[in-house]
């Protein structure tokens, strides 16, 4: 059966639902409506363009877009970091695999860590956790 | 005279809807679109997976021309440049 869950910490979102893509939407509308009340200074394509990224890599590589695995994604800001984690119940990345490909030829695929790093996340996997940690400086906004 | 076909999705353009956009320009290219514009003024954001479908679609039709780009964002025309997908596509 198909489930969604969200809990509010002091800092941050927790999710954990099952692998779909319309819950892919859904956590980062969650996020955005997150970003957006707490009013921090960081533009909103970005961020939803990155989530999309590492949560639909989460399902369709991590997960095999197996509906009964789930997919956990945290989301906090303390201390004007934004700090998002990512796991998802697959094998995992390949040990010397690298999350980033090449940018700028025309192959449909790989461009997703390129396009994370060029958002100016931080981005790294944590075999052991088997997660992907992004975290990015952000401030509240000035206005 | 190439047949030019415009095409103007109305949602974001990401893994749980690119689906949609991909089947549309196919059949065009099977229609015999030799020219594809994609305008993009309701798209406010696209993903890796949606810029695979246009990837797709320029690589099938870019001998008789490139694919055409319209009402592009700002912020996706700077996705473009990071992805150096601006390189390839007519961005407008």
């Amino acid at each position: 059966m198909l489930m969604y869950n969200v809990n509010r910490t002091e800092d941050g979102l927790c999710f954990e639902f099952s692998s779909s893509y319309t819950y892919v939407d859904k956590t980062v509308e969650n996020c955005v409506g997150f970003v957006r009340e707490k009013s921090l200074d960081i533009s909103e394509f970005d961020l939803s363009v990155t989530l999309h990224e590492v949560l639909s890599n989460a399902v369709r590589h991590g997960n095999k877009n197996n509906p009964e695995k789930k997919v956990y994604c945290n989301l906090y800001w303390k201390d004007d970091l934004l700090r998002i984690e990512v796991r998802d119940e697959g094998t995992g990345l390949p040990s010397g695999d690298s999350l980033k490909r090449e940018s700028g030829t025309l192959e449909p695929h790989g461009m997703g860590m390129s396009i994370i790093e060029g958002l100016d996340f931080e981005c790294s996997y944590v075999s052991e956790k088997n997660m992907v940690l992004l975290k990015k400086k952000v401030k509240v906004h000035p206005n | 005279m190439s047949q030019t076909i415009t095409v103007q999705p109305d949602y974001n353009i990401t893994v749980s809807s690119s689906d949609v956009l991909k089947d549309e320009l196919l059949r065009h290219i099977r229609e015999g679109a030799e020219h594809i514009v994609v305008d993009f003024s309701q798209v406010k954001i696209i993903d890796s997976t949606g810029l695979s479908v246009l990837i797709s679609t320029h690589n099938t039709i870019k001998d008789k021309h490139p694919l055409e780009l319209v009402n592009v964002s700002d912020d996706i025309k700077r996705l473009l440049a990071i992805t150096r997908l601006d390189k390839h596509f007519q961005v407008n």
